[in-house]
């Protein structure tokens, strides 16, 4: 079973030279875990041993280590299905917040789940542009506690989009991203079918996103829909956008989210839009392809490795800006749950909100 | 008896141009620098032998230039070519360099009054050299040249200060380009390579961190006659390293760019780590490795002459990401230690990245107009590996050195020998 893994993910070209984990950022802060060794160990044939081992739950899927690694082996691949194979094993990881979110995406295949109370009053769904909202509304609810309002990433987003004369049409559902990551991929399936059913119905001719996971699952993990995609800050590029003149004396730094950065290749665009919107984004150490990583991903074993992992990056944040610009709400919750208990002197703000609010 | 055109005025083109011309055959050497002596002149010292590279070259370079056999043509290209083996009519064109060389002594006075200063390709961009110019000091020709994008009177019709302080008379600002036609039995192609430049290995920080170099560059800065005049210095203070670090397979043995084994990497590295502790005694160097490849002969023996009198430390890992101390500039490398399975740090002053060898930039067009194929690399495609080493895919025209394939420069001199021998078979066969 593994060996098809081995197979279609190109462990077998690993040529041990272990760049990958001296790159990893998890590697980087818990010294016991490394993707060099788990895909060694793979490769001897211990299959039992990999399957039952916590391990393949710890990594971030950031994408770092198939960014350096010189033999073109598909690790995210190879820890996607690894995970897959070992749920069959009751192997299934540590989740976050018990499990609640798994929970939630279950909840969401039915079609009587309802939170649109976020919509009212504004201006949608008279278009043939969709605006995918992905699960913002119910982060509202859990992370009340630590100040979240994800939703202001969906308005931010539906102005930005009124501004450019479009009353798009919006849908708010889980696409699948998480349950797939966690090898949940029965639960995948039947999110991403009731989905491409739904859009389809809708005929529409084009999907903006503001969530890089949602925008990832769409174009690489759903079968192909025959619209077009794109992420808000794509679309913003291509528009003629103006700055409202509004400035304010805060130096900005932008953190590039592993799903839009190296999963998707999107590194210019938010930058440019910004500076059309007339902020000089700091670039800080790691940045780009080299990004760290906000610490946890899919809701899964965010614990004190997480923690600093994130300490690390709002130091590298906080030294050089007063507000750190995340594109994937997920980062923004992540760090401002880092905040609501360590002194970093800095702001989250979510790209959608800070571009809605200086634009013209 | 036709002559053989040889194209490259390398280490490869000049060895194929002497076998053949002491041969008593006619060579026309074609070399699109205004001098011979190609990549190896521009190296500090050789590999195994550590001889210094230009004192073993400049003599055959000389043999060269004044062999009655032979015609050097540089600052030259092959622009067209027709017929078939045994009679190839080359259109060579010869670019103008607006100096005399029946009357230019080399003596340098132009080079110090011209005002025009321009980024140094013969040093790896480190320095900066004149609009007229020698590529280096051992030149052959040592007959300048001005470069005339940069040139203020043929670009501006200002300054002309070279021509009123030449002596000798030899500056000509009208000078033209010039078509020649050659007739030649066969033709050697040895036109050399590119290095990669490893900008896109973000991690490793190159054009970003003062402190990181290419194998290349550090050729030129170890080098007396290079920017630093031999003399290893590391930013902010220009202070002299005790630690420095090579990493190996940077760019090269790499599916998303060169996929090949630059195949002299290894020994270069050894080479460049012994070179610094000769300059200095208690210079430390760490090699980072994915296979130390030092096959040919008496190759291993002088890694490990390395380890045991050099203070080299071969460490098996490519390292994950480099990071610069904002303050010292010093460098941390971060790799996982196989024996421990551990990330570790290894701060350092300097980091030589062993860039592969690569296609040369004009291999397409060239190949184009010999009507030659080139490899899924780009490298020029030999007929066959095992029996045809040298022979291209066109009758009449071989190859040798590194535009075949990454080689070190005894190979590169075999390669050489082995298309002179082949070159010359097809001239004997034609009669004049």
């Amino acid at each position: 079973m593994l060996d098809k893994i081995i197979n279609e993910s190109k462990a077998y070209y690993c040529v041990e030279c272990r760049k990958c984990s001296s790159a990893c950022p998890v590697t980087r802060v818990y010294g016991k875990f490394s993707p060099a060794s788990i895909v060694e160990r793979a490769l001897i044939g211990i299959d039992d041993e990999i399957l039952k081992s916590l391990d393949i739950w710890k990594c971030l899927s950031c994408g770092i280590c198939e960014e350096v690694c010189p033999s073109g082996v598909e690790f995210l691949n190879f820890i996607r299905k690894t995970r897959n194979l070992a749920r069959k094993e009751n192997n299934v990881g540590i989740y976050a917040h018990e499990g609640i979110f798994e929970s939630l995406q279950k909840l969401m295949l039915s079609n009587e789940f309802n939170a649109s109370e976020w919509l009212q009053g504004l201006d949608v769904g008279e278009d043939d542009t969709l605006y995918f909202a992905g699960c913002l509304p119910f982060y509202d609810i859990i992370f009340k506690d630590i100040g979240i309002k994800s939703t202001n990433i969906g308005i931010s987003t539906i102005k930005i989009l009124n501004s450019a004369g479009i009353k798009p049409a919006v849908m708010q559902s889980c696409c699948g991203h998480d349950a797939l990551w966690n090898g949940n991929v029965k639960l995948f399936k039947e999110l991403a079918k009731k989905n491409v059913k739904e859009i389809k119905e809708m005929k529409i001719k084009r999907i903006i996103f503001s969530c890089p996971e949602c925008y990832r699952t769409f174009k690489f993990d759903y079968p192909k829909l025959d619209v077009e995609m794109m992420h808000i800050s794509e679309f913003l590029e291509k528009e003629e956008i103006e700055w409202n003149g509004k400035e304010d004396e805060k130096t900005y730094t932008y953190h590039d989210s592993c799903r839009l950065g190296r999963h998707l290749g999107i590194y210019d665009e938010p930058r440019n839009v910004l500076k059309k919107v007339g902020i000089e984004v700091k670039e800080m150490e790691h940045n780009r392809e080299m990004a760290l990583c906000c610490g946890t991903s899919a809701w899964m074993c965010c614990d004190w490795k997480a923690e600093e992992m994130r300490k690390e990056r709002l130091k590298e944040a906080s030294d050089i800006a007063d507000v750190l610009i995340t594109s994937c709400p997920k980062c923004q919750i992540h760090f401002r749950c880092t905040l609501s208990h360590e002194g970093h002197d800095i702001d989250v703000k979510d790209f959608a909100e800070v571009v809605a609010e200086r634009i013209k | 008896m036709k002559g053989v055109l040889v194209i490259g005025g390398g280490v490869a083109g000049i060895q194929a141009a002497l076998d053949l011309a002491d041969r008593g055959i006619h060579v026309y050497l074609v070399e699109k620098e205004p001098s011979i002596g190609g990549r190896m002149a521009l190296l500090d010292k050789t590999m195994s032998t550590n001889d210094c590279s230009i004192c073993i070259l400049a003599p055959k370079m000389n043999e060269c230039f004044s062999h009655p056999n032979i015609e050097v043509l540089e600052y030259s290209e092959v622009i067209g070519v027709e017929g078939k083996a045994g009679n190839f009519k080359v259109k060579v064109k010869r670019k103008a360099k607006y100096v005399d060389a029946t009357k230019c002594t080399g003596c340098g006075d132009c080079m110090e009054k011209c005002p025009t200063e321009i980024p140094n390709e013969y040093n790896s961009y480190l320095d900066k050299r004149k609009a007229i110019f020698l590529p280096f000091p051992q030149a052959v020709p040592r007959k300048a040249t001005i470069d005339e994008r940069y040139c203020l009177k043929l670009t501006k019709n200002r300054c002309g200060l070279c021509q009123k302080i030449c002596k000798a008379e030899a500056i000509d600002y009208n000078q033209k380009d010039k078509i020649i036609e050659l007739n030649v039995a066969s033709i050697i192609v040895a036109i050399g390579s590119s290095l990669y430049e490893p900008k896109d290995l973000v991690e490793y920080g190159y054009g970003r961190y003062a402190n990181v170099h290419t194998w290349m560059e550090y050729e030129r800065l170890i080098n007396a006659a290079g920017p630093t005049h031999g003399h290893l210095k590391c930013a902010p203070d220009g202070r002299r390293p005790k630690k420095i670090a090579f990493i190996q397979c940077v760019g090269s043995r790499d599916v998303k760019r060169c996929q090949w084994c630059s195949s002299v990497c290894c020994m270069v590295s050894i080479k460049s780590a012994m070179l610094a502790n000769e300059h200095y005694g208690d210079l430390e160097s760490y090699i980072f490795y994915s296979d130390l490849r030092v096959f040919s002969k008496r190759f291993y023996e002088y890694s490990k002459r390395g380890e045991r009198d050099y203070k080299i430390t071969y460490i098996h890992a490519r390292p994950g990401e480099i990071k610069e101390d904002k303050r010292t500039k010093n460098l941390i490398i971060y790799y996982e230690d196989e024996n421990e399975g551990k990330v570790k740090e290894l701060e350092v002053e300097m980091v030589i990245l062993a860039t592969p060898i690569m296609p040369a930039k004009d291999v397409k067009q060239l190949a184009e107009i010999l009507g030659i194929e080139t490899n899924e690399y780009g490298f020029i495609k030999v007929k066959d590996y095992v029996f045809h080493p040298v022979e291209t895919t066109r009758e009449g025209i071989f190859v040798a050195g590194c535009c075949e394939r990454p080689k070190d420069i005894t190979e590169s001199v075999v390669q050489a020998s082995a298309a002179a021998a082949k070159a010359a078979e097809i001239a004997g066969l034609v009669e004049g």
